[in-house]
């Protein structure tokens, strides 16, 4: 071993060792980190899918400013690397027709041409929100790859879900400014197929194809941006979570299945758009790269409580079955199974599907109490549920919710707003956000060791901030989850909805 | 029974889960934030490289997934990312023809990211090539190949220097878990 080596690096471990004290460093790395996170996190946290982790490895030294501005738009940097990154301007300019079957060794790519004010992109056109755009030419660029997905892994949850994780790697000899934030991730079951139009939400699309003819391509755009950096060589991570919810609502509604039977290869492409030089303007530029590959892991039989269930839409009623959701989140976004239970109380209120369980009410809302205190200007609602059944019933008493609507009569998904909070109080113009689904809600606190008995009660008080008084019209009902044997799984979870009839 | 009331939004409620992870972020910044720097600073051989590098194994290490409950979890985890990213580093204005050096500072300087973030392991960590390859996500090959190709530039550059292929490619341990990080 050398000892002049070794001393040499022991002098440079010294000097990294004494920025701690000598820079801003809580500034250039704590605080950004921190940022970074709280973000990563809060999208996990309100069961956001998309991009839920953005790593960036290899970055090079002259792409870290020491004030943490290494995520500007447009960084000037007055550093030892002046290789600008390439931006969709510099790109569009070597392009040729790319035709749907055809292959090369160029790097593919989709072109969206929009009119004057519609790039979602631009600050003052937010209002015209995530649109896909179906007129999307395919292009080649340049004649080799300037981006390679890899280690892409596609996992079936047990409930359901998909969960696809990627890298995408800068394989060109430049840097280049992306936008991963802004990116898409497609699910396709036949990438090569023509289909119509796809729906795609915040990043994520599932389906058979992106194809729209033989020469265009559908992209979404909007929603959130983010350009950064990614030199030659450096990669940054990707995933996302397709839950049972949306697999279920899209036109590859059985896709989990036939991942878990072996049945269908995964084909993952991500749509990354590339940053333009300045404003956004008339046209958006996507690299596209694909990966196919088997899924592993397997839908698990659900439990018996999940067995039996029936569609409910807005304004039915049954006497002969309990009202209920059916929450298929994914185990990694279900607080209960995600998070710790020494953990800070959380709550999310997912998009799940109405359901009625036939044989009966289960439970009735025996008392709903108002106490409104004119100085906070809360409205405190105290509830009391009632075994309605001959047998006992396995609940959590620690789950629950209370659902307000305050103006029933809107139109499914027409809710001008919503809130939810921590303990519980869900509440919008009306919780319905499709024909077949609502707003639950689900949270990591558990309390499942007890039974309520036959006409045994669970009392519970919910309070809703900013009100003088009940709102004139407003529905209520509680939310209270069911507990199974097999709790221990995550993927999905069984509300109890039990109404206030009186 | 009465339930328990928590108050606050969502968006409150949030901001307690995050104080958790921050407060163990916070915590391994002041407890080992010195020595994560140092240690790749070392790796890379540049400051700003290796802030960045801290900063984005400090992301993924809290930023998805369960966020470790101690400082010194997540010390051993932030410093594997950074292993890591060390070795698969591309950097500017690298000089691929070795010079003389005046010195083994600036024979250094003459390998590329990944060899230098291999020599580093390899003779300040003390691992061995098999180790190596477990740390930095690397096949035993790439290791062997990049610690010969740096081991055979210092040597070039810096005759004096003492390093031999040989002990390079069949010293060091084959524990990970016991190597000090830091000045």
């Amino acid at each position: 071993m050398s000892n002049e080596l070794m001393e040499s690096l022991a002098r440079q471990a010294e000097s990294g060792g004494a920025l701690y004290d000598t820079r801003p460093v809580d500034d250039a790395v704590v605080a950004p980190a921190r940022r970074r996170v709280r973000r990563a996190r809060t999208m996990r946290a309100v069961g956001t899918v998309g991009v839920t982790a953005l790593v960036l490895a290899g970055v090079t030294a002259a792409a870290l400013q020491w004030d943490g501005g290494r995520h500007h738009v447009a960084p000037a940097l007055p550093t030892q690397d002046a290789t600008p990154a390439l931006r969709a301007d510099d790109l569009l300019h070597g392009m040729s027709t790319r035709v749907r079957g055809e292959t090369s060794t160029a790097q593919a790519a989709t072109v969206c041409y929009l009119a004057d004010g519609k790039n979602p992109w631009v600050e003052d056109n937010y209002k015209v929100s995530t649109t896909v755009f179906d007129n999307c030419p395919a292009m080649w660029i340049g004649t080799s790859h300037l981006i390679e997905l890899e280690s892409t892994t596609v996992v079936v949850g047990g409930g359901g879900s998909i969960r696809v994780e990627y890298l995408v790697t800068n394989t060109s000899s430049d840097p280049l400014m992306i936008d991963p934030v802004g990116s898409t991730v497609a699910l396709l079951t036949a990438p090569d197929a023509v289909v119509t139009l796809p729906s795609t939400a915040d990043g994520q699309y599932v389906g058979t194809s992106l194809w729209q003819s033989d020469t265009t391509r559908s992209a979404e755009m909007g929603g959130d941006s983010g350009p950064i950096r990614l030199e030659p060589g450096a990669h940054y991570e990707g995933a996302t979570t397709y839950t049972a919810q949306v697999l279920r609502g899209s036109d590859a509604n059985d896709i989990a299945q036939r991942f878990s039977a072996g049945e269908l290869d995964a084909t993952v492409t991500v749509q990354l758009r590339i940053a333009p030089d300045g404003t956004p303007g008339t046209r958006e530029l996507f690299l596209e790269a694909s990966e196919t590959l088997a899924a592993s892991g397997t839908v698990t039989p659900s439990s018996w409580v999940f067995d039996g269930l029936e569609p409910r839409t807005p304004g039915e009623t049954r006497d002969d079955a309990q009202a209920a959701l059916d929450c298929r989140v994914g185990g990694d976004q279900n607080p209960r199974t995600q998070e710790p239970l020494d953990a800070d109380t959380l709550g999310t209120s997912p998009t799940c599907d109405a359901v009625w369980i036939p044989g009966g009410k289960e439970l009735r809302l025996s008392s709903l109490d108002f106490a409104v205190n004119g100085t906070s200007r809360t409205l405190e609602v105290s509830w009391t549920l009632e075994n309605a059944t001959a047998a006992a019933l396995s609940l959590d008493r620690a789950s629950t919710a209370l659902l307000m609507e305050t103006d029933p009569s809107t139109p499914a998904g027409e809710s001008t707003w919503f809130q939810a909070d921590t303990a519980g109080g869900v509440s919008g113009d009306t919780l319905w956000q499709s024909h077949t689904t609502r707003h639950g809600f689900l949270t990591n606190l558990t309390a499942a060791d007890g039974q309520l008995m036959p006409g045994g009660t669970l009392e519970g008080t919910h309070t809703f901030e900013g009100y003088d008084a009940p709102p004139d019209g407003a529905t209520y009902s509680v939310l209270i989850r069911v507990a199974r044997d097999d709790d221990a799984n995550g993927d999905r979870e069984l509300l109890l909805e039990v109404p206030w009839e009186g | 029974m009465t339930l328990r009331r928590f108050g606050g939004t969502i968006e409150a409620a949030k901001g307690t889960a995050v104080n958790r992870w921050a407060r163990t972020l916070d915590a391994t910044t002041r407890a080992h934030g010195a020595a994560l720097l140092a240690y790749a600073t070392v790796l890379t051989g540049d400051e700003r490289a290796a802030a960045a590098m801290v900063e984005d194994a400090l992301v993924a290490t809290f930023g998805s997934g369960r966020a470790p409950e101690t400082p010194d979890d997540a010390l051993a985890a932030v410093r594997r990312r950074v292993q890591r990213a060390a070795v698969r580093r591309t950097q500017a204005g690298w000089d691929a023809e070795p010079a003389d050096a005046s010195s083994t500072g600036e024979a250094l300087r003459t390998l590329t990211a990944r060899e230098r973030a291999l020599l580093v392991m390899r003779y300040r960590d003390g691992l061995a090539v098999p180790a190596i390859a477990a740390a930095a996500g690397l096949h035993e090959r790439a290791v062997r190949e990049g610690l010969e190709s740096a081991v055979e530039r210092i040597v070039a550059a810096r005759p004096e220097a003492g390093l031999s292929v040989e002990d390079a490619l069949a010293g060091g341990l084959l524990e990970t878990s016991d190597v000090e990080v830091g000045p």
